[in-house]
């Protein structure tokens, strides 16, 4: 049992945490501060590059928590969990017994993956989201045949994509791909680039990622990781894995979802998976990627307001309904009054913004200083690749919240580039730019600035019109 | 803040600037007596018993009620705060008793990070009694139609009157070299105090930076940032 | 608007020198004063064949041609003297990039336009000469271009920008490149070579809106505009080799660093502030224009005043930005090649601001006369002698900067008397768009993804080219042409050429 003090105190290794800590390296290094993770592997943003004021891309990767020691003068790690929250005296108990007096608190706990509802009972069902499971991933890969993708989003596309030599089914609840990410113009444009088998990949880009060591292996398993999210780029793990059996081969099934999981004994496969539409398919395993929920797993002297989605709701300055207690990332759940291009998607980009943000609020209850709500608040944005691609999407980019109240305008050239425009009232609400469109900035600034677009009319993504600059 | 006690006490003919320690209580209490024998003499002389006794437990008291009788600001500030305060007192006082004397005194140049524009104004070593001078502002005055005057200084001074007033009178194409050549000097002079007057901005500038400036940013230090 | 063909058109432009046409009056209705621009023989049919184009059957709407957009500036209330196209002239939001008008401020009715000055308020150029060769910076210049924004501060005292919190930007608003100077980022004499001394006196961020502060507040570790860039170019020529010498660059080969920087988002949010508020006093007012687009105020309105002020904050910010900038680029090159950034005489050259309006005095018919000069895509170029350029300029007029388009030549001219009685004192700011013939060809195909759309019940428009291929015009303008067009029509005087030799993005 040892007591120990700290300033600030951060709880998560992940993508939240990190950049907590990272941001209060920068703004106030002289002030202890310390992290709680369960895993010796914490996430380290690097790469960052700015297309415009609030769209960001940046890869992530992992690396030894002690990393961060060298940012920080006044860090301290401790490897461990939360267990319990003393919010009115300010003690954090670990696990291990370890209390730490704080002054400010942030939650970094992240999220867990949905499973679907069959997955306690098999251990055949994979819920990616984490890097055991990333690992748990590859070896069955190595032993598979088949598997059955369940989900909608990134991740899912993800896999998908960069699987190889083996046999794969996607099921989709919709009727196009990509749900979360994209529409079903934009993955139309990504089915096509699917079947021109021409088309040559891109360089393979270089796996910064941390490779894993028995060692690193030892420190997860006894700290019993508690959730340790994935970076936008760690499919590429995967690429080099082939299977030595049949071709590749690829299986969407549109507007389904999974009825239920069997496993199966004396059979070809070893799992009979039965899908709503009746069809039965056999596989080795099952991947469902179908998303995150908060992740609290400690207990609390009181316990702050959750919003609708289970997550710590937190006010414009991750703040929660405790005082001094602030949220960041997954577990929050951004219960402030959104700006009109703004809406919470669990995604790294608002882990980060959000950890930003927390971090500048914390210092400046420590510093008795003003702080505005950062402007990456105002404007929904995500940069990232799918299939090759540079992906940003911006505001309401699916004409989220506008029923059928708007227009879409669009541009698309077969491999090369997908542009839309949602437009209301002559206004730009949301964007979907694939492919190098440099058009980023310019889309930032007409969705912020709200420009009547009218008198250009179509004109506005007329291939021959260059319009970068006119709005400079 | 030693280092300031230390320039201070030198200015005043303290006879131990260097040695004094103002951590030392007693130094520290001496000091204050020294500086009111010597140099502040606020009291009379036999009122100052308080102070003399730098070994009682009363000392305090007494520089407390000498310190509010002074109407320092810094009563309820730290000793050194305090020390510093009577120090200056001093020296203003020490100031005001000479102020002819010390008035001419120069200031060594601080140490500049500002390039230095060494220039050197021609007029300065001028001579204007020389007869090449007076040769050249007649012919000047001739072209100009400036009238004769026994002081050439003063004919120069009219004719920069008109230059300004009138700078490009026509002239016939044969004197109009002769014309432009001064106008151009005089350009080239204004210029030339402009140059001066901008690098004397400039020193001043880099003044205020040294103590303005967010140490951060300081390069010299090896390393930026944090 | 007229409608018109291309000859009818054309019987309103008349070349009146090699390198320049005028722009009569009733080109566009109500022109108070006519249009003049500046062009060669390439750029001249650049600017005929999109007129041209926008001339035939089914062309309306859309985008106005540099040549109308001169004309509809012209026909603003309180214009005097021309409404100036320079050869790099290019369609803009109200005024066309690349366009300058002075307005009277005597004159009551006369008016500001946020359109006039842009969006990217003070968007701008900064140019530091070093006295390193070529082939020093040769060998490690992706170490340097690695080094030069790697702004986010990473590991215990590491370089980068000090996180500015909403009190310095408060400060740096109100202050411009004072503020700079004050928290040590920039040295006493780069002051003096910054057009306004990098600060306008009349900023007032009390005027400015909270968006726009939260807009301009940077992110960590970051400056707070959104695209900035740097080049670091070489001397590649020298045509002025006195004016050159004036500038510190004396010789072939010679190293400098170019910095591109504006407000940004910051400016945008100015810009759209008021530009919501001018339609008002416009209607109050009744003020006409020909293009909505050209909204504008009265410039002693509260609504032009209350721009000016917000205008002015954005250009301080743009100096703060460049000024920061201007930090990095001195360490980066001090530390790679281990020399204090004094001993490698990495002075700024000069400071020229592209998008700003601004007072100043010009003579118009032989009579002095107080003046609000809207430059936009335009830059300041004024002549020998004049009051307001640096001592060390006042022989071979002020430095104007034009920066190529990213990886193309730059160049350094200077003004010329010409140039002040001719175009107030303007001239061009660098390359048209920076965007070649092959971006624009695009192999359009939208049927399968249409279909996958058209289930979603949205109304959905398509962009397509109204031109075919063959007949599209070529927008792109060579900032060689530009420059040449500047210097033959005597509005400014090559002094420099530039090659870069890295492209450093922020």
């Amino acid at each position: 049992m040892s007591n120990k003090k700290a300033t600030y105190l951060v709880v998560g290794g992940g993508i939240a945490g990190v950049t907590c800590v990272e941001t209060l390296s920068i703004l106030h290094p002289e002030e202890k501060l310390v992290i709680i993770t369960a895993s010796s592997l914490v996430k380290n943003v690097s790469n960052v590059s700015f297309y415009a004021k609030t769209i960001v891309k940046f890869d992530v990767q992992d690396t030894e928590a002690s990393s961060l020691l060298k940012i920080h003068p006044n860090l301290e790690i401790i490897y461990d969990s939360l267990k319990y929250l003393d919010t009115k005296n300010k003690l954090a108990t670990t696990e291990e017994g370890v209390i730490i007096k704080y002054d400010v608190i942030c939650i970094c706990t992240g999220g867990i993956p949905k499973l679907i509802s069959d997955s306690n009972k098999c251990q055949r069902i994979l819920g990616i989201r984490d890097t055991e499971s990333v690992k748990e991933f590859q070896d069955k890969l190595k032993n598979g045949r088949k598997m059955l993708i369940v989900g909608n989003g990134g991740i899912a596309s993800e896999i998908v994509h960069a699987t190889r030599g083996i046999q794969k089914v996607w099921v989709v609840k919709d009727d196009y791909i990509s749900a979360t990410f994209v529409d079903p113009g934009a993955a139309e444009f990504f089915q096509e680039s699917f079947r021109s088998k021409s088309k040559v990949q891109k360089e393979s880009t270089v796996l910064r990622r941390h490779i894993f060591t028995e060692e690193d292996t030892v420190v997860s398993i006894n700290k019993n990781l508690k959730s340790a999210a994935l970076g936008p780029d760690w499919y590429r793990k995967l690429e080099n894995i082939r299977n030595e059996g049949g071709d590749l081969e690829l299986e969407i099934v549109y507007k389904v979802e999974v009825e239920s999981v069997v496993e199966t004994e004396n059979k070809d496969y070893a799992l009979d998976v039965k899908l709503t539409n009746g069809r039965i398919i056999e596989c080795d395993f099952v991947i469902s990627a179908t998303g995150v929920e908060p992740a609290v797993n400690f207990t609390w002297d009181q316990v702050p307001n959750r919003g609708a989605d289970g997550g710590l709701a937190v006010n414009e300055f991750q703040e929660t309904s405790v005082k001094d207690v602030f949220a960041a990332g997954d577990v929050a759940s951004a219960s402030w009054q959104h700006a009109a291009h703004w809406f919470q998607l669990r995604l790294w980009t608002q882990a980060r913004q959000m950890a930003g943000m927390a971090a500048k609020a914390m210092h400046a209850r420590m510093t008795n200083e003003d702080v505005l709500q950062d402007f990456c608040f105002e404007l929904f944005t995500h940069c990232t690749s799918l299939f090759g691609y540079r992906v940003v999407l911006l505001g309401k980019y699916n004409g989220q919240g506008l029923g059928r109240d708007y227009e879409i305008l669009l541009r698309t050239t077969p491999n090369l580039e997908y542009i839309k425009f949602v437009l209301q009232n002559g206004r730009l609400q949301g964007v979907i730019l694939i492919g190098e469109t440099d058009l980023e900035e310019m889309c930032e600034n007409l969705i912020l600035d709200q420009i009547d677009l009218t008198p250009f009319g179509d004109d506005i993504l007329n291939p021959d019109i260059d319009i970068d600059d006119y709005f400079d | 803040m030693s280092n300031i006690f230390k320039l201070k006490l030198t200015a005043l003919g303290h006879p131990n600037p260097d040695g004094f320690n103002c951590e030392d209580e007693k130094e520290y209490r001496s000091v204050v007596l020294w500086l009111e024998d010597q140099k502040i003499r606020h009291y009379k002389i036999e009122e100052r018993e308080g102070l003399r006794n730098i070994d009682s437990e009363q000392w305090k008291k007494a520089y407390n009620t000498y310190q509010t009788d002074l109407v320092s600001p810094v009563v309820q500030g730290t000793p050194n705060e305090q020390l510093n305060w009577l120090l200056c007192y001093a020296v203003r006082l020490e100031y005001a008793d000479n102020v002819t004397k010390y008035k001419n005194a120069k200031v060594e140049e601080p140490k500049k990070a500002a390039p230095n524009v060494v220039s050197s104004n021609p007029l300065d070593n001028l001579d204007f009694s020389s007869p090449a001078f007076k040769a050249g502002v007649e012919r000047i005055c001739a072209i100009a139609g400036v009238g004769p005057h026994v002081d050439p200084k003063f004919q120069l001074a009219a004719v920069a009157k008109i230059l300004k007033s009138a700078p490009h009178p026509d002239h016939p194409k044969s004197e109009v070299n002769m014309v432009h050549q001064p106008t151009d000097v005089q350009k080239l002079l204004f210029i030339q105090d402009l140059r001066d007057l901008q690098t004397k901005i400039n020193e001043a500038l880099v003044a205020v930076q040294c103590v303005t400036a967010d140490p951060r940013t300081d390069t010299t230090l090896g390393r930026v940032g944090r | 608007m007229v409608v018109r063909q291309y000859n009818e058109e054309l019987k309103y432009l008349e070349k009146i020198n090699p390198y320049c046409w005028k722009i009569k009056k009733g080109f566009q209705p109500n022109m108070n004063v006519e249009g003049v621009f500046y062009v060669n023989n390439t750029l001249e049919k650049l600017m005929l064949d999109e007129l041209r184009n926008s001339c035939r059957p089914g062309m309306t709407g859309g985008f106005l041609p540099g040549v109308k957009q001169i004309a509809n500036v012209a026909a603003l209330p309180g214009i005097v003297g021309k409404s100036v196209g320079l050869p790099d002239v290019h369609s803009g939001y109200g005024f066309a990039i690349g366009n300058m008008a002075a307005f009277d401020t005597s004159d009551p009715t006369s008016i500001v336009s946020p359109g006039g000055v842009g969006f990217d308020i003070n968007c701008g150029v900064r140019l530091l000469r070093t006295n390193l060769h070529e082939k020093d910076v040769q060998p490690i210049k992706e170490q340097l271009a690695q080094s030069l924004f790697d702004h986010i501060p990473v590991g215990v005292g590491s370089k980068g920008i000090i996180p500015m919190n909403a009190r310095d930007l408060e400060e740096a608003l109100e202050m411009g490149m004072d503020w700079s100077l004050r928290e040590g980022y920039v040295w006493a004499e780069d002051k003096e070579h910054c057009e306004e001394y990098g600060r306008m006196l009349n900023a007032d961020p009390s005027k400015v809106s909270l968006r726009a502060k939260k807009r301009g507040l940077p992110q960590l570790g970051t400056l707070g505009a959104g695209n900035h860039y740097a080049e670091i170019q070489v001397v590649d020529e020298i045509y002025d080799k006195f004016a050159a010498g004036k500038m510190g660059l004396e010789r072939l080969g010679q190293v400098v660093v170019m910095i591109h920087s504006g407000s940004r988002g910051f400016g945008h949010q100015v810009a759209t502030d008021a530009l919501v508020q001018m339609e008002k006093a416009m209607k109050r007012d009744q003020i006409a224009v020909n293009d909505r687009q050209l909204a504008c105020a009265r410039i002693n309105s509260v609504e032009g005043q209350n721009y000016l002020k917000s205008m002015a904050a954005a250009a301080n910010f743009a100096w703060v930005n460049r000024s920061s900038m201007t930090f990095l680029t001195r360490q980066a090159f001090g530390k790679q090649f281990k020399m204090a950034p004094d001993d490698l005489d990495m002075h700024v050259i000069y400071d020229v601001s592209h998008n700003v309006a601004k007072i100043e005095e010009h003579v118009i018919d032989g009579k002095l006369k107080t003046l609000l000069v809207h430059r936009k895509g335009s830059t300041r170029a004024f002549p020998p002698h004049h009051p307001l350029i640096p001592v060390d300029y006042q022989l071979t007029g002020q430095p104007v900067l034009i920066g190529g388009s990213m990886g193309t030549c730059s160049y350094v001219l200077t003004g010329t008397h010409q140039g002040m009685t001719e175009t107030f004192g303007s001239t061009c700011h660098g390359a048209g768009r920076a965007l070649s013939r092959a971006k624009s060809r695009r192999n359009l195909d939208y049927k399968e993804v249409l279909v996958k759309l058209e289930e979603m019940g949205i109304s959905i428009r398509v962009a397509s080219p109204k031109l075919v291929m063959e007949e599209a015009p070529e927008s792109y303008k060579n900032v060689t042409d530009v420059v040449n067009t500047c210097h033959a029509a005597g509005i400014s005087k090559k002094t420099v050429k530039l090659r870069p030799i890295a492209v450093i993005k922020g």
